[in-house]
């Protein structure tokens, strides 16, 4: 942008300012990490039962361990392909339902509120019923995921659609733009952040719900190593296991913060 | 779209056109247009002056087919307007454009829409985009703009696919007065090399009187027409001097005596 380049002394100093502060808010953050591990450390055996809360040194030669003899690949790979799958499941049904029901309001007068009832259920109360019906393989957990995810899409695009621009909508009729256009220049675009957010939104959920979903029963899974390694007293293994699952959260979340950036570049700077 | 048999120089009619909002929570009616009836010729350029909410911008969406009269018809080119009216090009009062689009994207849309080829396409925008001095900004968005340059780049969206008839609705309101005369006289110019159908609302008395062959000045809500004056001072005009020209003083008189008696306090004047 040619303005950047105009810039004056006091401008860069600002910049210099504004870049020091950041340096320095990351480094007390670091040290607030680094202070609670070494009370983590502490505390194992002396204040708080090592089988309780087990410790930092311990839980990183277990990961280390873990990933070296290979073990932790099969769970990470039946845990990600449920992630995925029941993702993707929730994302499309709840964005295409959000479409349908925006777009037709007769049939919103008919299935919002039955949707906001079923919503209701603490959809991992559901969660042995997927699991009566569908077996203890991935499938179980992909519905689980797919259900709570569903809701989480379906409420942002439909209340995206119910909040569209309708000035922009009468300036395009007004150039001549049919239906087709007018989804694709300006419901689509506008309904976007919605969606972001969405999609940001669903990540969590999907987590909970694969992970439920082992917890209740499977042979396969980082949620089912989660368990076994409580059900052995095994904290360093259930550390191990929650490690796993957060660093899996912050890869998919970093996705799809780069996927919002590139996608509402009209919106900020 | 077939036109043709109904040949008149009228291009629009508001035929005893009236217009009532209701407001639901306190069921009240309120009466924007009554018993509207006027004409506007073609070719000819038109202003629309009143206070503010005498149903100004209302007028010019039953025109565009955005809204419908409860009574009374509106007549364009002798076809009462039943449904969007795709043949108008409307500078609305915000400038409406596309957060999502540049500045080009956005000047390129009608264009697009309308199945114009990408080269033409863009030609045309670059074209008008300098026309109303957006140049230099094609890649901004519209955020990226201020009030004045969102407007022009509004106007360069309308004008750039030449519609058969023009509604602007107060465009050059926020502008500052160099840019807004610099873009009157552009207007115009424009007008008088082409002479399209023009309907112009503003609350600025001098501005309706630099630009157009037609006055119509409404009464407070619920609107009416008051009167309409036409203006005799000889073209092609130069807005930058209007004030200075002959005539002018005279009208500008004549128009504010028709026109101060429908605001409620004269003493403040101005500012929609």
């Amino acid at each position: 942008m040619p303005e950047q380049m105009e810039m004056t002394m006091a401008e860069i100093a600002q910049q210099v300012r504004v870049r020091n502060q950041a340096i320095r808010l990351q480094v007390i953050r670091i040290l607030v990490i680094l202070l609670a591990l070494a009370f983590w450390q502490y505390a194992d055996g002396r204040w708080i039962p090592d089988f309780i809360i087990s410790s930092p040194t311990k839980v990183a030669v277990r990961l280390f361990t873990e990933f070296k003899t290979g073990s932790v690949w099969v769970d990470i790979a039946v845990t990600s392909e449920e992630l995925v799958l029941g993702y993707l499941i929730g994302v499309v049904s709840g964005t295409l339902i959000g479409l349908i029901l925006g777009f037709w309001q007769s049939a919103a007068v008919v299935f919002e509120p039955l949707i906001t009832a079923i919503n209701g259920i603490p959809k991992v109360a559901l969660a042995p019923l997927f699991l009566l019906a569908m077996g203890i393989g991935i499938w179980s957990k992909v519905a689980i995921a797919a259900m709570t995810v569903f809701f989480v899409m379906f409420y942002n695009t439909y209340l995206g659609m119910k909040t569209l621009p309708e000035p922009l909508i009468d300036v395009l009729r007004l150039m001549g733009a049919k239906r087709p256009t007018i989804v694709r220049k300006v419901v689509f675009p506008s309904i976007t952040p919605a969606l972001l957010a969405g999609l940001k939104a669903g990540v969590p959920f999907a987590v909970i719900g694969v992970v439920v979903g082992e917890f209740v029963a499977a042979d396969k899974g980082v949620g089912y190593q989660i368990r076994y390694a409580t059900d052995m007293y095994d904290s360093a293994g259930l550390f191990a296991g929650i490690i796993i699952l957060l660093a899996m959260i912050l890869i998919a979340g970093g996705l799809l913060s780069w996927l919002e950036q590139r996608a509402l570049r009209w919106r900020t700077k | 779209m077939a036109t043709g048999t109904l040949t008149t120089s009228t291009a629009v009619y508001f035929e005893h056109v009236s217009r009532y909002f209701v407001n639901p929570a306190k069921h009240i009616q309120v009466r924007a247009l009554d018993d509207v009836d006027f004409g506007v010729s073609e070719n000819a350029f038109t202003s629309i002056v009143g206070p503010s909410g005498c149903g100004k911008s209302t007028l010019l969406n039953l025109l565009a087919g955005l809204s419908f009269p409860q009574q009374g018809r509106v007549l364009f080119r002798g076809e009462p307007v039943t449904e969007v009216n795709t043949r108008v090009g409307y500078v609305t009062q915000d400038s409406n454009l596309l957060p999502w689009l540049t500045v080009a994207e956005n000047v390129e849309l009608p264009l697009e829409i309308r199945g114009v080829g990408r080269r033409e396409r863009q030609e045309r925008a670059r074209e008008w985009i300098h026309r109303v001095g957006l140049a230099g900004f094609e890649d901004h968005y519209p955020h990226q703009l201020s009030g004045g340059m969102q407007k022009r780049c509004s106007i360069a969206r309308t004008l750039v696919y030449d519609p058969e008839i023009i509604l602007m609705d107060e465009p050059f309101g926020p502008l500052d007065a160099i840019t807004r005369m610099v873009l009157q006289a552009e207007l115009l110019r424009l007008w008088e090399t082409r002479h399209k159908t023009i309907l112009f609302v503003t609350h600025d008395l001098t501005e309706a009187i630099a630009l157009s062959d037609q006055v119509v000045v409404m009464t407070r809500r619920p609107g009416r027409v008051k009167a309409i004056m036409d203006v005799p001072l000889e073209r092609p005009r130069d807005v930058f001097h209007i004030q200075e020209s002959s005539g002018f003083a005279a009208i500008h008189s004549q128009l504010w005596e028709v026109f101060h008696a429908e605001i409620e306090d004269p003493t403040h004047v101005g500012g929609e």
